[in-house]
């Protein structure tokens, strides 16, 4: 054998081609020695090749194995839908093509599906009761606190509509007073406090159901801030007149003659919550606020006269808002308006 | 009669040395499905394919535990897929199936060597070596084909095995690997000298 011809790889770069689709070999393949000598190795491998795995056996049990698999497979999903009942599921299953792949993934999948499921099915009753319930209480206990002036006013609900306000963005809240009536003797200040703060605390709950029904108190100054005010006026464009008891409080008229020394003492009670109304600001002012009474004690209109706050709408808002809270007892007769004055 | 020459056929099946044609086979698979009993076609399956599907994994793996997961895992999945089946043949789509999981289990395994395998560390896998009757029974020869098998690279050992393991044709290969049979004709016949060369260099072919 030559160096030449055993060099020679034309075998291994056509012959092995030639063999594979099943063409005759190259008659060079046939003569030169090293082209033989690499088919018959090349024979040899592809019979070792087809030999070489005779060995090879899976574990004596793998059938079974493997159907065990497959029972604990359908076993789990079985159980599964007949737990949330769902027999199309159970067919489908059963008879139809499986996800592939891991058996563990589709067991936590459905499982998680189904606790879900349960979840949401066994929380609903729980959820109902619980609305049931706090409607109960709702009944027992909301309606109390917001018929407790309704009830007392009724006593003297007048049959007339209460007049248009001449400034409609302050509506004005159901009277307090009405709940005691004491028209005999004149409203002090500290008088007209208490039933107001008994108010407050309806007002609370009225403000959680957004139904402000009971009419914020003017406290004194250091109680209320002139933010608390602002949001007092806005509970009460929110629609307080939309209450059936709001009208008829505001129609309620007492007996007495108006106590103009009582009325004063008030307007200066709100006069001292606008001067609140000035925090958060450099600037500072006074003005006169005119104010005309109802006679069921409400306000029946404001004017503010501010020179040197023309533009800020939030201040002015925020003073009406203090002196619309003004609160007198009901009295007779006609109504006066009252100048006030006032920082802030 | 029909149904203890059907046992005896089950029984030549589970040694491994199955008389019985591949498409005997499908047709028993084929009429199993047909009347809806799904584990008696699976069944059948596994007795005709089953030792050669798992002889495919190990060839390609080249390691019994992680054989063993994939064959149960192909069977599974053969299993899931029964009733979608629309072919004639069974064999192509089993082995098909086989690469696919064999792939997967590779990709893993590639994956978790290289993430957990640390440098002078025994690496902790379980005892592959073959048992004391399989050290009788192998033959030199084939421990080292095995061998040079495992060094070439994972399409081109999947092409050989099936070509010359399996004796699929290069349309079926194509079918089973999603590739052109072009393309594995020149694998195979790129290979094969490799190979030649890899047992020359053992000493098993002289």
């Amino acid at each position: 054998m030559s160096s030449e011809e055993e060099r020679c790889d034309r075998f291994d770069r056509e012959g092995i081609l030639l063999l594979e689709a099943d063409q005759p070999l190259l008659e060079h393949c046939r003569s030169c020695v090293s082209c033989r000598a690499a088919h018959e190795k090349h024979l040899q491998i592809v019979n070792r090749l087809a030999t070489c795995a005779e060995q090879i056996y899976p574990p004596a049990d793998w059938m079974a194995r493997i159907e065990g698999e497959i029972d604990k497979q359908e076993s789990v999903d079985v159980d599964v839908s007949q737990w949330s009942g769902d027999a199309e599921r159970y067919s489908r299953v059963t008879q139809g093509p499986m996800k592939r792949g891991v058996v563990t993934p589709k067991v936590a999948r459905s499982s998680a599906r189904h606790m879900l499921q349960i979840l949401a099915a066994s929380s609903f009753p729980v959820l109902c009761l619980g609305l049931l319930y706090a409607a109960v209480k709702m009944n027992e206990q909301g309606p109390g606190s917001i018929r407790e002036p309704a009830a007392a006013v009724s006593t003297q609900e007048a049959p007339s509509a209460p007049s248009a306000f001449r400034n409609p963005g302050l509506v004005p809240a159901p009277s307090p007073q009405g709940e005691e009536p004491s028209p005999a003797s004149p409203a002090a200040p500290e008088a007209v406090v208490s039933p107001r703060n008994r108010a407050a605390d309806s007002r609370r709950n009225a403000k959680q159901a957004k139904s402000p029904s009971v009419k914020a108190p003017p406290s004194t100054a250091k109680d209320k801030k002139g933010t608390a005010a602002e949001k007092s006026t806005s509970i009460f464009d929110a629609g307080l007149d939309l209450l059936p008891h709001s009208s008829g409080s505001s129609e309620a008229e007492g007996s007495s003659p108006f106590n103009r020394e009582a009325a004063q003492i008030a307007l200066q009670s709100s006069a001292a919550q606008a001067a609140q109304c000035r925090k958060g600001s450099r600037r500072s002012g006074s003005g006169v606020a005119h104010v005309a009474f109802h006679t069921s004690g409400r306000v029946h209109s404001i004017e503010l006269q501010m020179p040197n706050a023309r533009h800020d709408a939030k201040r002015k808002a925020c003073i009406e808002s203090a002196f619309i809270r003004t609160l007198i007892v009901p009295f007779s007769g006609s109504s006066p308006t009252m100048a006030q004055p006032f920082t802030y | 009669m029909e149904a203890s020459q059907r046992t005896l056929a089950q029984e030549d099946r589970r040694e491994g040395t199955s008389s019985v044609a591949p498409h005997a086979i499908d047709a028993e698979a084929l009429g199993a499905l047909m009347r809806g009993e799904r584990r008696s076609a699976l069944r059948t399956l596994m007795e005709g394919y089953g030792v050669s599907l798992y002889r495919y994994c190990y060839s390609i793996l080249g390691s019994r535990t992680m054989t063993d997961d994939v064959h149960q895992s192909v069977l599974l999945q053969v299993y899931e897929g029964l009733g979608s089946f629309s072919g004639d043949s069974f064999r192509p789509w089993l082995y098909a199936i086989a690469h696919n999981r064999c792939m997967d289990a590779l990709k893993v395994a590639r994956r978790y060597e290289k993430r957990f395998s640390m440098p002078g560390q025994l690496p902790d896998k379980a005892d592959e070596s073959p048992s004391t009757e399989e050290r009788i029974h192998a033959a030199f020869a084939s421990t080292s084909l095995t061998e040079c098998l495992g060094e070439l690279k994972y399409h081109v050992r999947v092409a050989v095995v099936l070509r010359f393991q399996e004796g699929f044709s290069y349309e079926e290969m194509g079918r089973i690997c999603r590739e052109r049979p072009e393309t594995l004709k020149m694998r195979v016949a790129r290979s094969m000298p490799v190979l030649r060369k890899c047992l020359e260099g053992k000493g098993v072919l002289r």
